[in-house]
């Protein structure tokens, strides 16, 4: 179990490097990619989770944590079997129509894979045809929405409305989070769940799709 | 009381795409026409003119100083411009040079506008925003700064002096021509303060902030003064790394800042502390008059205090422009008399 906790800890301390070479010490050492998965890489993105919430830690480190993570997550990804690489859920995510700021929809995709899920990142100005291609294509979950300015909540709701009128409502779970949404107005507007910040985003996932 | 383009757009059809930033006159004409709306819908609490006088200022959103180095810009109706990150490689970030930014577009047509406006109405007013140094790192460089404060420390010098050096001769620049600098950051600040917009200092700790950033800050304080930040968001934070700035003199903080550690920290500078505009859009009359009733009776003394809600968007109730401004009139009036009592 040590290298599983030394994995974690060269995350925790934003050593991509180290994450790397003690997930291949990990498997000449016999630990199953799986395992290595959830105690190494996603046991440490779940520290990293937990200290971004309590404002301990900030975007750099958030993002430096993920890379350390994907620096893992490459040595094991060829060794994982199908049902390992997406085991939580399948996340469209991104920014709504006219919606330029990314960085927390960036840090929501980060923490949702350490977490892991499969996301597949449509980027920023997401149209709500968009969202519903991509939900259709990737047959996804969770279609996770991100609004930072107030001028762009319409989208929110547009992409929503969407979604009903083209009979997938029921088919995925929608969140949504950023600085211009507040929960009531998630609330009011029929989505699933609300985030207030990258953290709680992977709490809500996982609680829309009742995985631990 | 601010509000944001697409308050106006929405409301009164006034567009705030390419030609707001580049035709003087549209840009002179849309303000006035504005200064009368206001008056006409809120006069009753202090907001507009009844006779606006043609006020011949230049602006340019926050994205002169990106446009300048390259960034593509991107114009909204209803929006304010916005600067697409260069998203520099580490190659390009060792190579960057300070631009020429008198002769770069678009500086070339600031300058032609400020000419213009000034044989015109026999004077210019107004201030670009210069952004601030990180604000204008993220956009040459991108999200991949935030990795190189732990990975590439060295770049990120080399790409903070840059940003220093352009931001310093851009306000001198703008100062001599107009006499302002504070007016495209923030409406209450003195207009000839330079306001450094930390708009971005809120994704950082507090620790990479004086490592990286607090170098810079304290050269442009040494160098533009008076000398102001302003800092979006919750700056709790970072309040501790605010009080390391050198000749600091107003700050600019955002929505639940804890005021009494800051005057703890701070007690002589100015503060400017704002409401919230998506508490404002969402938030009952009641919550608003609580929030500024929050920060009057945590944020004295009140000579160096003031409140404002800027970016207000379509749909904001305007009962709660009314409660946020008679508020912060009443209940204000209302401490400072208990106090001399």
């Amino acid at each position: 179990m040590a290298i599983l906790e030394e994995i974690k800890n060269a995350i925790i301390t934003y050593k991509p490097p180290l994450v790397k070479q003690y997930c291949q010490q990990a498997l000449e050492q016999g630990y199953k990619p799986e395992e290595i998965l959830e105690q190494g890489l996603i046991a440490g993105m779940n520290v990293i989770g937990e200290k971004f919430k309590r404002n301990e830690i900030f975007v750099p480190e958030v993002l430096i944590a993920a890379k350390a993570t994907h620096a893992g997550l490459d040595v094991l990804k060829p060794l994982l079997s199908a049902s390992q690489t997406n085991t939580r859920g399948k996340v469209v995510i991104g920014t709504v129509k006219d919606d330029y700021h990314d960085i927390g929809k960036n840090l929501v995709a980060m923490m949702l894979e350490g977490a892991g899920f499969k996301v597949i990142d449509l980027g920023m100005d997401v149209a709500p045809e968009k969202f519903i291609a991509a939900a259709k294509e990737h047959e996804a979950d969770i279609v996770a929405m991100s609004c930072l300015i107030t001028s762009t909540l319409n989208w929110v709701e547009a992409t929503i409305k969407a979604f009903q009128e083209a009979g997938l409502r029921d088919k995925v779970k929608i969140m949504v989070g950023g600085g211009a949404v507040m929960e009531d107005y998630a609330r009011e507007i029929g989505a699933d769940g609300y985030g207030k910040n990258a953290s709680e985003a992977v709490d809500v996932a996982k609680s829309l799709l009742k995985v631990s | 009381m601010g509000f944001y383009p697409s308050w106006w757009y929405k409301n009164y059809g006034i567009s705030y795409n390419k030609e707001y930033y580049h035709d003087p006159d549209y840009r002179v004409d849309a303000f006035q026409k504005q200064q009368k709306i206001l008056y006409e819908r809120f006069g009753d609490v202090g907001l507009g003119k009844p006779d606006p006088q043609p006020e011949p200022f230049v602006d340019y959103g926050m994205v002169l100083l990106p446009a300048v180095f390259g960034c593509e810009i991107k114009f909204f109706d209803d929006a304010i411009p916005w600067a697409m990150p260069l998203n520099l490689t580490e190659k390009e970030i060792f190579e960057l040079k300070v631009p020429d930014i008198l002769n770069t577009y678009p500086m070339t047509d600031i300058i032609k506008q400020m000419d213009y406006l000034e044989s015109k109405y026999g004077r210019v007013t107004g201030s670009i925003n210069t952004t601030g140094v990180l604000n204008l790192g993220l956009k040459l460089r991108g999200d991949q700064l935030y990795l190189d404060f732990y990975e590439n420390p060295e770049l990120v010098h080399h790409l903070f002096n840059i940003c220093t050096e352009a931001i310093i001769q851009l306000a001198q620049y703008v100062k001599s021509r107009t006499g302002m600098l504070a007016p495209a950051v923030t409406p209450m600040a003195p207009p000839e303060m330079y306001v450094l917009p930390d708009c971005t200092v809120v994704q950082i700790s507090r620790e990479v902030f004086e490592e990286f950033v607090l170098p810079y800050e304290n050269r442009l304080s040494a160098v533009l003064r008076p000398f102001g930040i302003h800092h979006c968001g919750k700056a709790d934070h970072m309040l501790e790394g605010y009080a390391k700035v050198q000749n600091l003199e107003f700050l600019e903080v955002g929505p639940m800042t804890d005021l009494k550690r800051l005057r703890e920290l701070m007690p002589n500078i100015h503060v400017n502390a704002r409401i919230d505009p998506v508490r404002m859009l969402n938030c009952t009359s009641e919550e608003i008059a609580e929030d500024v009733r929050r920060i009057i009776d945590t944020g004295a003394p009140y000579d160096k205090l003031s409140i404002d809600a800027v970016g207000c968007d379509y749909g904001t109730p305007d009962e709660n422009v009314r409660a946020m401004l008679k508020t912060a009139r009443d209940y204000s009036l209302e401490r400072m008399a208990a106090l001399q009592q």
